[in-house]
């Protein structure tokens, strides 16, 4: 269990989880997505496509990083979600707050699209 | 001076009978006078041989030095023949002492001939060990044995030779010599044999006796040493009675000790003595680092004694004028590490003899002295303990006597000078949500050089970066001697600042600062330093930890406060909702929790009931669903359409939150005459609709969590509630229990176990579910609040 976090072209904050996002990572994805937003119009990509399950604390993380982000100018999406995940995301609704890509590379694109 | 010339006779055996013969002969010739002869010769031989053996035993008897006992020889060899011009002498190697001279009755001081050139008549006799008896020395200049070594202006013309013989040896010769030719006879040189016979065993045994009284002088001189060395407890006096007695034992002018300085590494001029004038400390450099005085580095690295004609100057005055060469011997402890260097003054030529008695001695002090000094630096070093010690114990007393830590650290900095004697000394405090350093109390620094600090935000970084030596002269001492830069100079106003880091349980809480005139600082100071920071520092992490707990025990207190608010905001017991039996489970993962459900009577007919799960847990979420109820409740009574319900609620919720905390809320009103369930759903797990044939459904509706966008569209479904049916609300706590293999309890079990248990009571249901999560989930803690609500319809 980790979260990964780099910085792409176009500044694209590419912030990757593995494993449960529960409250033993909550802590750790709230800091990788504060320093993410300290970009003035931050680009942040959260891949979850090693993630196997989120709980409504991992929830509130994500929608707080999508709220400063979109409240920046800038954006936060989502990628990777396995059925499960796809599942709570529903069930919470999320799906349609989040713009969620089935994969990292066309997230990437969209967000190189919007960075330019 | 002791010339010889004329003829020489040499004689070899007695000559009583001779003398008899004559005395008969006499007899014959003169038979009255002869007889009053003969009785007269008998009774001066009787004097003469009483004398002789008077002088024997004188001689013999004498337990004097060799000096002494040839004055004696001297004076006993006086009473038997002339012996105005004498002299007695003992050899040594080639050299030739006279310890006794006289010249025309006048004592002349001893003096001392080398042999090897010329060894003269003297040398003859040594040689042959036979007697010598010159007549006349012009006559017998031709047959001589062998060259008189010299004339002087006024030679004897006359002289006796005597070896004083020790077993096969010549050890010395006695010889007597006059101004007239034929002075001494045959009868003579057979007396002064006699005497030299006893001479020869006499000086033996006075020899052996001096040597004894070297050897026990030696021995009395060792035991003074150890005794004055051994008494001396300080340095200064040990130093002084040493270099005292050093002096008057090896017979010097002057003594000092150099004292290696282990710590500085660096000798120390303590004291010395000197008999030209007193030492005069101002004239004398109090320290001497190595490559001050190459003779001095030369016995602390190769450990032995050495001779120098190189002088310092400030040592001059106390010596001799020319300044003799000093010798140098190395003081050392029993394991041979260096302890100081002996100086001493050393006479030009010194004779062989003395010098060899020097050194032993010099080595028996040397060896005392370096214990001695051994056993100082280990007092000292205990005392030094102690001292520090007693230092840190009153900071500790201080420490302990206040609970306030600014009033502790203001003791602690008011304690640093007078325990420390530094200039200036000031604490920085860590402020950890500032993230830098702030100035505590401060001891000596102006209130201009405080603001100065404080205007400088110090960080972390910036004050590793001035530390330029991180220096640990023990492996107990931590500290940093620090860059001055201009501030700090400005500030501090002193040349050397050294930093102590205030560390207690691996984290820096802050740095104890000292401004100091000092270039070094003794290892005592920055012991009791060093200790102050640790207790500075322990200080700083127990008023933290003390508000920490402080802090935590308020909390609690407020948390159970919370937690019965709280629980006061969730239904007590059943509600009598008609034609259902309601059974509610409702536990927290902490003390306060973000779950709820609530049973509103909206109507007559109609019931509202709402389970809701807040993101994340604790106080916020507590808080949160406190909110979220009573906006409910507010919105709920004027509306009877679930949706609208929550649409109106989430716009509130968005209108007023200001934090990052949704709710997910499912809520259904049910109507007892319809027996309809109208039910919408804001992103919370569907509840299951179980059927008593054992068939469920789950009640999804679109919609989503609430607070997170201002308009969402929410779905409202309709749904039959029958009799034996039985609605299972519940969150996600429930089905994602988990035991301690992260295997969630999940909701086919949950609907399983609902099933089996259908035809029991509602109560029975929720109690079967909650058996089967605690088996599930064994003693694994649970992370998630749980809100599990049964409602059967019974008629």
């Amino acid at each position: 269990m980790a979260i990964v976090s780099t910085t792409l072209e176009n500044n694209i904050q590419f912030i990757a989880v593995n494993g449960r996002l529960d409250h033993t990572q909550t802590a750790t994805l709230e800091v990788e997505l504060n320093d993410a937003l300290t970009q003035t119009t931050p680009h942040i990509l959260v891949d979850l496509s090693q993630a196997d399950y989120i709980n409504s604390g991992g929830l509130r993380t994500l929608v707080t990083g999508w709220r400063k982000a979109k409240q920046q100018g800038g954006i936060l999406i989502l990628c990777g979600l396995n059925d499960r995940l796809h599942d709570i995301f529903s069930m919470v609704g999320f799906d349609k707050v989040f713009t969620i890509y089935s994969d990292s590379e066309t997230a990437v694109q969209t967000l190189t699209d919007q960075a330019e | 001076m002791f010339a010889q010339l004329g003829p020489s006779v040499t004689i070899s055996w007695p000559f009583i009978s001779l003398l008899i013969l004559i005395a008969s002969l006499a007899l014959a010739a003169y038979v009255l006078w002869g007889r009053y002869q003969s009785r007269q010769a008998l009774l001066r031989r009787v004097a003469e041989l009483e004398a002789l053996r008077s002088a024997g035993r004188a001689i013999v008897e004498s337990q004097q030095d060799v000096e002494a006992l040839s004055e004696l020889i001297a004076n006993e060899a006086g009473l038997v023949i002339d012996n105005s011009t004498f002299q007695v002498g003992l050899f040594e190697g080639s050299l030739y002492h006279i310890l006794f001279w006289r010249v025309d009755g006048v004592k002349q001081e001893p003096t001392t001939f080398d042999l090897s050139e010329n060894g003269g008549l003297v040398g003859w006799v040594r040689e042959t060990k036979r007697p010598l008896m010159v007549k006349d020395f012009p006559m017998e200049l031709e047959n001589l044995p062998a060259k008189p070594r010299y004339t002087s202006e006024t030679p004897p013309r006359s002289a006796l030779f005597l070896p004083l013989l020790s077993g096969d040896e010549t050890i010395g010769i006695i010889a007597a010599q006059h101004y007239e030719p034929n002075h001494f006879d045959e009868d003579d040189l057979k007396r002064l044999s006699i005497i030299a016979n006893q001479a020869g065993s006499a000086f033996v045994n006075a020899q052996l006796f001096k040597e004894l009284q070297e050897q026990a002088w030696l021995t009395t001189a060792q035991l003074q040493i150890a005794n004055t060395i051994g008494r001396e407890q300080e340095l200064e006096p040990l130093i002084e009675a040493t270099s005292r007695l050093t002096a008057m034992l090896v017979g010097t002018t002057f003594c000092t000790v150099m004292v290696w300085d282990f710590e500085f590494e660096t000798y120390r001029w303590i004291g010395g003595y000197a008999e030209q004038h007193d030492l005069v400390e101002a004239n004398v450099p109090k320290q001497m680092e190595i490559g001050t005085w190459s003779a001095l580095d030369a016995v602390h690295v190769g450990q032995e004694r050495l001779v120098t004609e190189r002088v310092p100057g400030w040592l001059r005055p106390y010596l001799p004028h020319p300044a003799p060469p000093l010798l140098l011997h190395p003081v050392l402890t029993q394991t041979d590490a260096p302890m100081g260097v002996l100086i001493i003054d050393q006479p030009a030529e010194p004779d062989v003899h003395i010098q060899q008695r020097q050194f032993e001695l010099l080595a028996s002090i040397s060896q005392y002295l370096g214990q001695a000094l051994d056993n100082i630096n280990l007092r000292t070093a205990q005392q030094e303990e102690a001292w520090v010690n007693t230092a840190l114990l009153q900071v500790a007393e201080a420490v302990n006597s206040h609970t306030d830590l600014a009033q502790i650290l203001d003791t602690i900095i008011r304690l640093v000078p007078m325990l420390v004697g530094v200039d200036k000394a000031l604490i920085l405090i860590w402020d950890e949500e500032r993230g830098l350093f702030g100035v505590g109390p401060t001891f000596g620094v102006d209130e201009m050089g405080v603001g100065l600090i404080n205007t400088l935000d110090l960080s972390r970084k910036e004050l590793n970066q001035l530390a330029v030596q991180r220096t640990s002269s023990s492996q107990t001492v931590n500290y940093f001697k620090i860059k001055l830069e201009d501030w700090l100079q400005k500030s501090l106003g002193v040349p050397v600042a050294l930093a102590f880091p205030l560390n207690a349980r691996g984290q820096l809480v802050g740095i104890l600062l000292i401004g100091t005139e000092e270039e070094i600082f003794s290892s005592r100071r920055l012991n009791i330093l060093n200790g102050i920071a640790h207790q500075a520092a322990t200080a700083v992490v127990n008023n933290q930890l003390y508000h920490a707990a402080a802090e935590r025990s308020r909390l609690e207190q407020e948390l159970s406060v919370a937690r019965d608010i709280q629980a006061s905001l969730i239904p007590r017991g059943c509600p009598q909702i008609p034609g259902c039996a309601v059974a509610s489970y409702w536990e927290a993962a902490r003390q306060v929790s973000g779950d709820f459900y609530d049973f509103l009577q909206l109507t007559n007919d109609n019931w509202g009931i709402v389970v809701a799960d807040v993101a994340d847990k604790g106080v916020p979420a507590a808080l949160f669903m406190a909110l979220v109820r009573t906006v409910l409740r507010a919105v709920a009574f004027n509306r009877q359409n679930p949706a609208e319900t929550l649409t109106r609620v989430n716009q509130v919720l968005n209108q007023d939150a200001q934090t990052d905390l949704f709710v997910t809320l499912f809520y259904t009103v049910w109507n007892c005459h319809t027996n309809q369930l109208t039910f919408a759903n804001g992103g919370h797990n569907p509840p299951i609709l179980l059927h008593p044939n054992g068939t469920y459904q789950l009640l999804t509706s679109e919609g989503m969590a609430l607070g997170v966008l201002p308009d969402v569209t929410i779905e409202e479904k309709r749904i039959e509630f029958r009799i034996g049916d039985i609605l299972i609300l519940y969150t996600d706590g429930v089905t994602e229990a988990m035991n301690s293999n992260y295997d969630e309890f999940d909701l086919p079990r949950l609907i399983h176990t609902a099933t089996m248990a259908r035809r029991k009571s509602a109560t029975e249901i929720m109690n079967a579910i909650k058996a089967e999560i605690s088996a599930h989930v064994g003693k694994t803690p649970q992370f998630d609040d749980i809100t599990l609500v049964v409602i059967k319809r019974e008629k």
